[in-house]
């Protein structure tokens, strides 16, 4: 008896052994999907990525027969990553801003009608839909878009009559609320480089704009003649201004970690530099030649650059995100006090991977969202999540 | 988690044991020569080697794709698996508890599973000449170190011993290995030109499970000098996917040009040769069975 007892308990932790781990939460996997499109000359540029209620929003770009400038996109996954529903702008509208905004649950961008090419606003809802409202400014162009501290929206956009460089601060219903232009020198030729900016993959400036921990409002665009980055208190003139050279050096990104502090990416015609904690001229005229400290040789020349908070384990960080000059995105872990590196990923291996948004997650993961080639040569969305424990580990 | 799963079917096994060796002892009477040669002849121990080739095939569970379709149907991407057509090998060690005709046997292997699938990518425009086919040739190698458990039945026992059997076995993820042979037809030409463009092989153990099936077989024993030789064919069947689901989308140098594995079981067929060797009261008095 007592044989039998002790075979049955043999049996017993056979089977027991072979019972499944019980499942994750989707929140816990990490994913890499890509989104393809059977057409050969079909070709997708996101520019934007948000989550909310549980669904990744991708704004992205399309080429469009009626316009030089690009057609809007916007896909729509589901929280694994899924492709659920793909809507296309009326090709009216075109040039979305490079970014995705979100506040609360509605999700913004700003993009121009391809004729008067006055400003729009589009506001995303949950359900996917897309509803554009027409801005009372006499500004053209949309070059780059933020959220306020007061969760209203900043646009910076050119004036080609005036030749002036405009900040808009408007209502998520898009009213006017605040202005200022500023003159980007007379006699200054920018508008082949503004609209090569839209229609050129090449000639891409990297116009941003926002508001600092300080309240003061920044925009990087041009300003004297030159690639600058402003800071503005919507007064008739700068009260800071880091100066670049003409369209050949100056800053990348830069993102508010303190009311002078700033993490930032600047470029030097070919080489890049970056810091994590840095205090720019909020105040006075500096040049964007005295933050070069040492270049970082992988940062490909024209490579997109984004930085992002991220509240690592037990530590301030940002994430730095860019292009390689191996065609892979790689993201720079900094912690935000100290200014040190923390930790390096690359993503992508045997297909290029390039790199349009990256935005943190409500579960503490991040996901980033680019184009990578099929076959090599067809250009296709991809998002990358990278859950909250890979983080861990990576960090 | 995997060290304290193996520790304890290590431990279930020495329990098996010690069971046997207690039925073993428990029958064990004083003995005079003729009932120690009838006892020898009725209970033993048998242990040795043994290997073999092996034939996997796959059952499909769920379909999945790194590549999610805009514009055409998923079915697009679904894999096509060769069966039966890509030989394995296992070697491990046999050890047999015989009494009055039935066996209690456990043979742990290294075996290995060859699975075999390919998928196709196609891409076309206006023109003929705007056409692009992609095909990603995978051969999945995967080794379990397999702790089987069975039962055997000798049908006649005499120097040639037919037999059937009938177990169930867990296997630890021991090892695995991926490779992707990706083949392009261009057809820029206007014809279709096809060139291979890369040939990738990678370990890929964090994609694998373990697994728990059953299995069943018949075979036959040949009994010459102090060795039994054993031939045997035995069918596995598991029920469950052995892909790790957890890590199917995580991102890799698969994953990036959107080749990821399906949830699929396995089904085996294998073929095996075992030299066992008489443990219990061996000298040179007695010979094997």
């Amino acid at each position: 008896m007592k044989n039998r007892l002790l075979f049955f308990l043999l049996i017993f932790s056979i089977l027991t052994l072979s019972c499944e781990n019980e499942e994750l939460a989707p929140e816990q996997l990490s994913f890499l999907k890509i989104y393809d499109d059977a057409d050969y000359n079909a070709s997708y540029q996101p520019v934007g990525l948000q989550y909310s209620e549980n669904k990744y929003f991708i704004l992205s770009e399309r080429s469009i027969t009626s316009s030089d400038f690009s057609g809007i996109n916007l896909v729509v996954t589901d929280s694994l990553g899924d492709f659920t529903t793909e809507y296309q702008l009326d090709e009216n509208f075109v040039a979305p801003t490079k970014s995705l905004l979100k506040v609360g649950s509605l999700l913004y961008f700003f993009c121009m009608d391809r004729n008067s090419l006055r400003p729009y606003l589009g506001t995303v809802s949950t359900d996917g839909t897309v509803t554009t409202t027409a801005l009372n400014t006499t500004a053209s162009y949309p070059l780059a878009a933020n959220v306020t501290a007061g969760n209203n929206l900043l646009l910076l956009s050119y004036d080609p009559n005036g030749l002036n460089s405009i900040l808009t601060e408007i209502s998520r219903e898009g009213e006017v609320l605040q202005q200022v232009g500023y003159s980007i020198g007379p006699g200054s030729d920018v508008q082949d480089a503004i609209v090569n900016h839209f229609t050129k993959r090449s000639a891409r400036i990297p116009f941003f704009c926002g508001q600092s921990a300080g309240n003061r409002y920044y925009f990087n665009g041009f300003y004297n003649y030159t690639l600058s980055m402003v800071f503005t208190n919507f007064g008739d003139n700068p009260t800071g201004v880091l100066q670049g050279q003409g369209t050949d050096a100056g800053m990348k990104a830069a993102y508010s970690t303190a009311s002078a502090d700033f993490a930032i990416v600047g470029y030097q015609f070919s080489d890049h530099f970056m810091s994590a904690k840095t205090a720019l001229p909020l105040n006075n005229i500096s040049s964007s030649v005295n933050l070069f400290d040492r270049n970082i040789p992988e940062i490909a020349e024209k490579a997109v650059c984004r930085i992002i908070p991220f509240n690592g384990i037990n530590r301030e960080l940002v994430i730095i995100a860019s292009e390689t000059e191996g065609r892979q995105v790689v993201l720079y872990f900094y912690d935000v006090n100290s200014g040190q590196l923390e930790a390096t990923y690359y993503l992508g291996t045997l297909n290029p991977f390039t790199l349009s948004s990256i935005t943190s997650l409500e579960d503490g993961g991040i996901a980033i969202a680019g184009t990578t080639f099929l076959a090599g040569r067809f250009e296709r969305i991809y998002l990358q999540k990278i859950s909250k424990d890979q983080l861990g580990e990576i960090l | 988690m995997p060290r304290l799963r193996l520790l304890t079917v290590l431990l279930s096994f020495m329990l098996l044991f010690s069971v046997c060796e207690g039925i073993a002892q428990k029958r064990k009477k004083p003995s005079t020569p003729a009932s120690q040669a009838k006892e020898f002849l009725n209970t033993q121990w048998w242990l040795g080697i043994r290997g073999g080739t092996n034939f996997t095939q796959t059952a499909l569970l769920e379909s999945f794709s790194g590549l999610n379709p805009i514009n055409y149907s998923a079915d697009n991407l679904d894999k096509e698996y060769e069966n039966f057509v890509n030989p394995a090998f296992h070697i491990g060690l046999d050890v047999t508890f015989y009494h009055k005709g039935f066996s209690i046997m456990s043979f742990p292997t290294f075996f290995r599973n060859n699975i075999n699938y390919s998928s196709q990518l196609s891409w076309s425009g206006e023109s003929e000449r705007d056409q692009y086919e992609t095909s990603y040739d995978v051969q999945q190698s995967i080794t379990f170190l397999e702790l089987p458990l069975a039962v055997k039945y000798d049908i006649i026992g005499d120097r040639v011993r037919p037999f059937v059997m009938a177990g169930a076995f867990y296997s630890i993820a021991f090892d695995a290995n991926k490779e992707v042979q990706i083949f392009e037809t261009d057809y820029a030409s206007g014809e279709p030109v096809e060139f291979e463009r890369a040939n990738i092989k990678l370990n890929n153990k964090e994609e694998i499970n373990n697994n728990w099936g059953v299995l069943g077989g018949i075979g036959v024993s040949f009994d010459f000098w102090n060795i039994r030789s054993i031939i045997d064919i035995q069918y596995r069947h598991s029920f469950q996917s052995i892909v790790n689901k957890e890590t199917r989308f995580d991102e890799n140098t698969f994953s990036s040009f959107g080749e990821v594995q399906d949830d699929y079981s396995l089904q085996n067929y294998s073929a095996s040769l075992s030299f066992v060797f008489p443990l219990r009261y061996i000298d040179s008095q007695f010979k094997a069975l």
